[in-house]
């Protein structure tokens, strides 16, 4: 049996006192990568900023486990540090803060958490070089403030080459396809497919079902109206976007619940 | 009250200054002694500003004015080492003098492999030397904007940093004027004073770097001089890392000439009270002044910066960057003067001053001043007064980076964008490297 990763057990929450999340059931085992789609409106995003802990999401009921902790009590930042990674789906610019020293004090929080001594500034290059493989390292993200005039490609390749370097347990890309070009759908579906690892897990989150062509999930899940309302294999996000998401809400309970 | 306040604090510096006048035994030139008589006078009639002043409404001087200074006679009597020097000032390539207690120390002092003609030294003996060219231009302009403390300085002119740059002579390594104050058992009172003419064509940065080595009370009364010369470049960073106990009140001047560029850099970190007033007059057509600043302002610190900017002639241009963090009680203000005189056509402006609060205690005054007699002019400015981005905070914290390093990487990013309008890639350095430790702080 697959060791679990994230279990969301019945999860509600709410922000600025609207209940969004009325109640999520979802299992991730590591090695599994799970995409949940669903309409504008529908919790995908409160979703992953809970995940990530926002102070302005606030859980109601239900628990989050994740490699076995309560995710709910841990800071954002020991979340991070537990190997937790989101991808934003709007990478906040952060004009003055150098995307090296950026990065390389992420890593070295990582680092220091797990008892590894932290890395210089010649070693973290090696190691980016490392991680990033056969890809040039893109000098601009290094070089230039983060995020800051980036267009909104950049930013999202910005979000993958954060996740290369870090190389997190439980990835969750908040809808970073949205506003894609295809070459910058490809660098973004590239950069996930290499980090995906037995020891890894990925949560997918979209709008639109073309980005599974590039990644390719083992489960699909259907959120709707804050809950998790049909779940099946790859096939269903085709299905999806053939019958639309009224269909899948006639239909709902037909599929196979996951986990 | 206060008027009786002022004529009392105004009677111990008139003291202090004959103090100073019986040291000097003689040694003196014409035309300092004509300065000096020229300004206490004028000191003498005027006395200190009050807060009833409008430009010194935020700024109560009587709690540095009430001190009973006395300016260092002689190096004698406060000896300074090598390492003193070395560790409280840049350290990069330059060429340096170095001044203690206002006192000029040539064995600290470098001014090696200078290109031909230029002039790097102390005013002191430079006096003698090149009279007619600085009788020219000292005290001719900072004592025109009523400000008792220059007038105070002029009284007291003996040494101070002369630099000189003539046609077409570009500088590459900046002029480094180190001024330090040094333990001493007196409460101290040290007028530097600088001047800087580069000629036509020329090019120059100079530092006029301030600090206290000990944590004690003493007062910076600083004037800065500068005649930008046609088509010149002049950057001119001021870096102020006095003790906290300190109180510093520094002027300067730049006039500028058709096609010059004036860089103005004021960077304050230091001092109890504090006031800057960066002058600039573009005086011909053609010329762009820069008046950039940051201000980080703590416990019990007041830093005052009062700009103004001089649109005398058309086609002139100006930029102004003030950015201000305040935290704890700290308390800031920022008055920026911008003249468009009514020959002043086609001028185009830009100001803006930006604050960082970190602390509900902290108090900023922030005020632009537009005077326009002009009509056919652009002129812009904006102020804002904000805290750190809670949407940033939470993308660092989301990426493993705690919440106290998530806001001193948000300061420090605030602040770098004005440091990094100083060109020089050491100089910035080594402002980036103060700026990094004071926010550790």
């Amino acid at each position: 049996m697959s060791q679990s990763i994230l279990d969301i057990k019945n999860l509600h929450a709410s922000v600025e006192g609207n209940d969004i999340l009325q109640g999520i059931n979802l299992a991730i085992n590591l090695g599994e990568v799970h995409a949940i789609m669903g309409p504008n409106g529908s919790g995908k995003s409160t979703l992953a900023q809970v995940l990530a802990g926002h102070e302005a999401y606030e859980v109601t009921s239900g628990e989050v486990l994740y490699k076995g902790f309560d995710l709910i009590e841990l800071d954002p930042e020991e979340r991070a540090r537990e190997g937790l990674f989101l991808a934003f789906q709007y990478p906040v610019e952060l004009p003055g803060v150098n995307g090296m020293y950026f990065l390389k004090a992420a890593l070295n929080a990582v680092r220091t958490h797990r008892g590894e001594e932290e890395l210089d500034a010649a070693d973290f290059m090696a190691l980016v070089r490392e991680k990033t493989g056969v890809l040039e390292v893109p000098k601009e993200l290094l070089n230039r403030p983060v995020n800051a005039g980036f267009s909104g490609g950049e930013k999202k390749r910005n979000e993958i080459f954060q996740m290369t370097v870090l190389e997190p347990t439980l990835a969750v890309l908040d809808e970073t396809d949205s506003g894609l070009d295809i070459d910058a759908l490809r660098v973004v579906a590239d950069g996930v497919n290499r980090l995906r690892r037995p020891e890894n897990a990925t949560l997918v989150i979209t709008h639109y079902q073309r980005l599974l062509n590039y990644i390719v999930p083992d489960f699909v899940h259907v959120l709707s109206e804050g809950r998790i309302i049909k779940s099946g294999e790859k096939e269903l996000a085709l299905e999806l976007e053939e019958k639309g998401y009224d269909w899948v809400k006639e239909h709902a309970g037909d599929g196979e619940l996951v986990g | 009250m206060s008027k009786k306040y002022t004529t009392d604090n105004t009677q111990q510096f008139l003291d202090a200054f004959k103090l100073f006048k019986s040291s000097l035994n003689g040694d003196s030139t014409g035309l300092w002694e004509a300065k000096r008589a020229e300004a206490i006078k004028l000191f003498e009639e005027k006395g200190f500003p009050t807060t009833k002043h409008e430009e010194w409404k935020y700024t109560n001087v009587i709690p540095i004015v009430r001190n009973h200074f006395r300016p260092v006679i002689s190096n004698d009597e406060f000896p300074v080492d090598a390492e003193t020097v070395s560790r409280n000032g840049f350290g990069g390539d330059a060429y340096r003098l170095v001044f203690i207690n206002g006192h000029f120390l040539p064995e600290h002092s470098t001014t090696k492999d200078l290109p031909d003609g230029v002039i790097v030294g102390s005013l002191g003996p430079a006096i003698r030397e090149h009279t007619e060219l600085i009788a020219r231009h000292i005290a001719s302009y900072s004592d025109s904007f009523e400000h008792s403390f220059a007038t105070l300085n002029t009284a007291h002119i003996r040494d101070g940093g002369f630099v000189f740059i003539p046609k077409n002579v570009c500088l590459e390594n900046p002029v480094h004027l180190l001024y330090i104050t040094a333990p001493s058992e007196a409460v101290v009172v040290t007028y530097p004073r600088t001047l800087v003419i580069t000629e036509s064509g020329s090019q120059a940065t100079i530092i006029e770097e301030f600090v206290g080595t000990e944590l004690e009370t003493y007062l910076t009364d600083s004037v800065a001089e500068a005649i930008v010369g046609e088509n010149s470049h002049l950057s001119h960073i001021k870096i102020q890392h006095e003790s906290r106990e300190a109180y510093h009140v520094g002027a300067s001047h730049a006039l500028l000439e058709r096609n010059a560029n004036y860089f103005n850099n004021s960077i304050s970190f230091g001092g109890r009270i504090v006031r800057n007033d960066p002058w600039a007059v573009l005086n011909g057509e053609g010329g762009h002044a820069a008046i950039d600043g940051l201000y980080l302002v703590g416990k019990d610190q007041l830093i005052d910066n009062h700009t103004s900017i001089d649109h005398r002639v058309p086609n002139c241009t100006s930029h102004e960057l003030y950015k201000g963090i305040l935290s704890e009680n700290g308390h800031g203000v920022f008055n920026g003067k911008i003249f468009v005189q009514p020959d002043a056509q086609k001028t185009d402006s830009v100001q803006s001053n930006m604050n960082l609060l970190l602390s509900d205690n902290a108090e900023i005054d922030t005020k632009p001043q537009l005077e326009i007699f002009a009509d056919d002019v652009k002129c812009t400015h904006g102020a804002t007064i904000g805290r750190l981005d809670d949407n940033s905070i939470f993308y660092l914290r989301s990426r493993g980076i705690g919440v106290e390093q998530a806001q001193k990487m948000l300061t420090y990013a605030f602040a770098t964008e004005v440091i990094e309008h100083i060109k020089d890639e050491a100089v910035q350095g080594y402002v980036k490297g103060l700026l990094d430790s004071r926010i550790e702080d």
